[in-house]
């Protein structure tokens, strides 16, 4: 039911969207002095209409990497280029929804929210209303369009900036762990509403989570990113990834392709396999895996299990 | 008979329940303890234990502000003392607004703005006044400048830190939207720091009110010109004390209109709706 791919690996009929190469991301040291880098050496194509999660300890990197394709961030090297044209810097083609539930402007109603970023997209005046009103709707808050974010619960609020995000018509949604503050159960009927939005949009999702039932339950695809920095904090020194002796330093732990049919409920066979496999790489022990025996160990492991996986890791193969 | 009766004892609680919740808010306990003050002062003035000519009855008070009020005197006073104002504290949002905008727009003026603003912040206007008169001549222009003088740096103040305040998420939708400078600050940046801003505007204006009050006692007015100040220094030249003190109720009762008509309605519109400050 997993599959690891190769991160460059053609899909059988699917059209890129967006190419990542050789991306790699540093900011100037906390503490002054030297640089600490974030990302190295990601290399990634997303395909159009696909549903594509990225996962990882925190501190990996994910949400950079997506902030690097929102345009927020420059990369250090490397580029980011959405069908071909190299992204330079936010753009209503890439929309971003956040963690936070301060991202609704507070002094507009949830229709006004939509109507905001509809008429900043320049959506002529007399067609906003109607189309701010056909994406609440698909969320389920047709009758909350007069109400201000603060009289709205966290998961309606993180709703309007869903519909928001989707009512501009954007190339992709960009989701910075979007679920990651709200209870276990709004969580799941979000989960599930987002796959019905994706499936009736056929829209381009990258998600970044922290949650591994999550992003098997929705997911196409699983980046699965690796912290660059040892545990005890230690900067790895600028350039590492070109001299490093053994082989090229990378974000990447792996890459894997979701193969359980949908829909998906962590009680179904096959669902257990990938989690194992998943938590393995994200090295849930705390420490990071970057020695290649480890990999080497999970794949001896899931290939025990009667889900399979083949295992054609990054670089390596 | 019986439904009557139940009816009246019903009627009967919801009185008392009603009379006591009155009591009970807050606003209503310090009315009550406002008139006990003024009852107090009243039977103090009445036993004559200070002499009536510096120690008035408030019953004396409020006929003399009556009076003024109808001869128009001090309704005259109030105006000009509103006009000073509210052209000074128009003219200090102005400038505050194009300090924060210098401020945060040209990064190497920050440190003159943020000095400017530590250095002249705890000099009261009044403190000014002097320079101000020979700089400005004595007259209406020195007050005017007084009182921008002492609203700019509380309203820079908030402005700077209200526009800090926006949160990065707020700004970054802005810009996934395609909204940069111009439109981000008038869509995103303004309204998100509102609530600062108008807590500046009220500091401002009771900074404003007092300066503008102060300075027209220090360099009283030409002709028959002059504010609610020059008024009160005027009626006690006179020793015209009932007088003195309708003009201190005057300034109470703009001071009490302002904060809770004006700018209660004004947060009551926005900010409140909106969710953005809690609620008294």
């Amino acid at each position: 039911m997993a599959v690891f791919l190769n991160h460059h690996q053609r899909r059988e009929g699917a059209e890129p969207l967006l190419a990542v190469n050789s991306l790699y991301k540093r900011f100037p040291s906390p503490r002054g002095g030297g640089e600490l880098t974030v990302l190295a050496g990601v290399e990634l194509t997303v395909y159009r209409g696909e549903f594509l999660s990225i996962i990882g300890r925190s501190g990996c990197g994910k949400t950079t990497l997506l902030r690097c394709i929102a345009g927020f961030e420059k990369p250090s090297r490397g580029s980011l280029l959405i069908e071909g044209r190299e992204i330079t810097g936010p753009g209503i083609d890439r929309m971003m929804v956040f963690q936070e539930t301060d991202q609704l402007f507070l002094w507009l109603t949830v229709l006004g929210n939509v109507e905001f970023a509809l008429q900043a997209a320049g959506v002529p005046r007399r067609e906003r209303r109607a189309r701010a009103v056909h994406y609440l709707e698909m969320v389920g808050l047709e009758r909350f369009l007069e109400y201000y974010p603060h009289q709205l619960s966290g998961g309606m609020k993180q709703r309007v900036a869903i519909a928001r995000a989707l009512s501009v018509a954007p190339r992709m949604l960009l989701m910075d762990e979007p679920f990651a503050a709200l209870d276990a159960m709004t969580r799941n009927v979000l989960q599930q509403e987002l796959l019905r939005l994706w499936q009736e949009t056929k829209i381009t999702i990258i998600f970044v989570t922290h949650n591994i039932q999550e992003a098997i339950i929705q997911s196409d695809r699983i980046l699965v990113l690796r912290p660059l920095l040892p545990a005890n904090g230690a900067n790895t020194p600028c350039g590492a990834a070109d001299n490093g002796s053994q082989r090229p330093l990378s974000s990447i732990a792996a890459l894997i392709e979701n193969t359980l049919p949908r829909p998906r409920r962590p009680d179904m066979p096959g669902f257990g396999a990938i989690w194992r496999q998943l938590n393995l790489l994200i090295g849930h022990d705390g420490e990071a895996r970057t020695e290649p025996e480890d990999e080497a160990e999970a794949v001896a492991e899931s290939a025990a299990e009667p889900a399979g996986a083949i295992v054609l890791d990054g670089k390596a193969t | 008979m019986r439904l009557i009766n139940e009816a009246r004892t019903r009627l009967a609680l919801m009185a008392r329940s009603w009379g006591q919740n009155l009591l009970r808010t807050h606003l209503a306990r310090q009315v009550a303890w406002l008139m006990a003050v003024a009852a107090g002062w009243e039977a103090l003035a009445r036993a004559s234990v200070y002499p009536p000519i510096l120690f008035p009855r408030l019953s004396d008070v409020l006929a003399t502000l009556v009076t003024e009020m109808r001869t128009g005197e001090i309704l005259a006073r109030t105006g000009w003392s509103l006009g000073t104002i509210c052209t000074g504290v128009a003219l200090a949002v102005a400038i505050s607004i194009a300090a924060a905008g210098i401020a945060l727009g040209i990064r190497p003026l920050r440190p003159l703005v943020d000095a400017l603003l530590n250095v002249l912040h705890p000099l009261p206007g009044i403190a000014v006044l002097p320079i101000f008169l020979l700089w400005f001549g004595t007259g209406a222009p020195a007050v005017l400048a007084v009182v921008v003088f002492s609203c700019i740096w509380p309203m820079v103040q908030n402005l700077l830190a209200g526009l800090e305040a926006v949160p990065r998420t707020q700004i970054e939708v802005g810009r996934n939207l395609g909204l940069r400078r111009a439109r981000l600050i008038l869509f995103v940046l303004i309204p998100a720091s509102l609530p600062y801003a108008l807590a500046g505007l009220r500091l401002a204006w009771a900074r404003g009110w007092q300066t503008a009050v102060a300075g027209e006692m220090v360099f009283g007015a030409g002709g028959g010109d002059g504010g609610l100040g020059w008024f009160i220094y005027k009626r006690r030249f006179f020793l015209e004390i009932p007088a003195v003190f309708a003009g201190m109720l005057m300034i109470i009762i703009i001071g009490i209109l302002v904060e809770h008509v004006v700018f209660g309605t004004l947060e009551r519109l926005t900010v409140r709706r909106w969710g953005m400050s809690r609620a008294e």
